[in-house]
């Protein structure tokens, strides 16, 4: 694909930064994802996304769609270029999944979406304190599983989650951009607001 | 007016009338005032402070804009985003540049101050007239794929005068503009001077005043906390005697 005149002014700040360039700016434009997690987690991570041109973004709200049309329909003014739509519809290769849990509810959400077969990436929060993201690039053998991220049940919320679920999108746009050359799968724990990293746990 | 950090901490819902000037409304600023809108914007006064309008190449991170906002001045169309969202906002919007004329009175006005702007020379600006206010403010800053926050409570921690001393050359920086900004990155940085706003106005000490955080996204993400000393050459009133021994 080629990147259309008003594609590149509208992107070009993000065009810009070295190793995301036009090359980039396509592979976000061409990808599909899946962002799953509580409405109040998901609102700001997907207004972003849909901001930086990610095609299609399927959406899965714990505790059901319903209370999240506004959001979508925000995000549909905020950049007409991309789908948003409810996670159910869509089907087929999803170049990665952003499961941003807080609650038990989200943990379900995300349990259910990281049996799904076709994700080739995925990026996973835990915003509950301590806090940890896990980082797992397409076909990086071995390294941490969606399923360990999984457990225990969720307990009391980090005082940094909303800035762990910006990172953690922050995390999803760079491996959808492919901003690192060969990413390795890591697990990025929270002491507070610091962040220690674990690479090819 | 200055606020006074007490030890007796008030939760976020009992946070009235305090005042919260936003100066900048770009990658720093959009977040910002979403954080704090989605905490309770009807209990506070948020005064905009910004002199840009809107333009195509902001909405990829400054995600409250629309392409209709093109030409708007940023602050009215986020006055406007923020009536819809949130009815009973109280705010109000200045399309003018915060400069030596007016940082004065608009710093005076407010007790805190969100320092989103990203001119070297703006931030010393508001550093400068918040220390002269005894006006507790917040420092953020993002280039590329990195950030930095840091909260200055006047006369008792360091303040950008006394990590960075003067402002540098023009051709020394790099702006969005020219070294690129990616909007998550910008977020993560702006939730967080959000964060502090809160913290110091529920009378709360704020998780910054006297550390520098920053935000590495060039690799995984890398998150850092390191305190800042007063600096004794620095004239902000921060630095005692006693702490050079």
């Amino acid at each position: 694909m080629t990147l259309t005149d008003a594609q590149i002014e509208r992107y070009s700040r993000q065009i810009i930064v070295p190793r995301i360039g036009g090359l980039g700016q396509e592979r976000l434009i061409a990808a599909r994802m899946l962002l799953a997690g509580d409405a109040r987690d998901i609102e700001a991570p997907l207004a972003y996304l849909v901001g930086a041109g990610v095609g299609a973004i399927g959406v899965a709200v714990a505790g059901g769609q319903d209370g999240f049309a506004g959001e979508i329909a925000a995000a549909h003014e905020l950049n007409a270029g991309v789908s948003v739509t409810a996670a159910d519809e869509s089907k087929g290769r999803v170049d990665l999944a952003l499961l941003i849990v807080g609650s038990d509810a989200a943990l379900e959400v995300a349990a259910e979406i990281a049996s799904y077969p076709d994700a080739r990436a995925w990026v996973v929060a835990r915003l509950d304190a301590p806090g940890i993201i896990t980082v797992i690039p397409g076909g990086s053998p071995g390294g941490p599983t969606v399923d360990a991220s999984m457990h225990p049940a969720v307990g009391s919320r980090s005082e940094a989650a909303d800035f762990i679920a910006m990172l953690a999108t922050a995390e999803a746009f760079k491996l959808i951009a492919g901003y690192a050359e060969n990413p390795s799968p890591s697990i990025i724990e929270f002491d507070g607001y610091q962040t220690r990293l674990r690479v090819n746990p | 007016m200055a606020l006074r950090l007490s030890t007796g901490a008030r939760s976020a819902t009992e946070v009235a009338t305090e005042r919260i000037l936003i100066v900048g409304l770009g990658g720093l600023g959009v977040p910002a005032l979403w954080t704090l809108a989605r905490a309770g914007a009807q209990r506070k006064r948020l005064t905009l402070v910004d002199p840009d309008p809107v333009e195509l190449s902001n909405l990829a991170r400054q995600v409250i804009y629309r392409s209709r906002d093109a030409g708007t001045p940023k602050v009215e169309a986020a006055a406007r985003w923020l009536a819809e969202r949130f009815p009973g906002a109280d705010v109000e919007p200045h399309p003018i540049a915060l400069d030596a004329s007016n940082a004065a009175r608009l710093v005076a006005a407010h007790d805190f101050v969100i320092d989103a702007t990203d001119s070297p020379a703006a931030k010393f600006l508001i550093n400068d007239t918040c220390i002269a206010a005894r006006t507790p403010f917040v420092y953020g800053g993002v280039v590329g794929m990195t950030g930095q926050a840091m909260t200055v409570i006047p006369r008792r921690t360091a303040c950008i005068r006394c990590v960075f001393e003067t402002p540098p050359d023009d051709n020394e920086t790099r702006s969005c503009r020219e070294a690129g900004i990616v909007g998550p990155v910008a977020g993560a940085i702006g939730e967080m001077q959000a964060a502090e706003a809160m913290r110091a106005l529920c009378s709360q000490t704020p998780f910054l005043s006297g550390k520098i955080l920053t935000y590495d996204a060039s690799g995984p993400a890398r998150v850092r906390i390191a305190a800042v000393s007063p600096r004794s050459g620095c004239g902000c009133g921060a630095w005692k005697p006693d702490e050079s021994r």
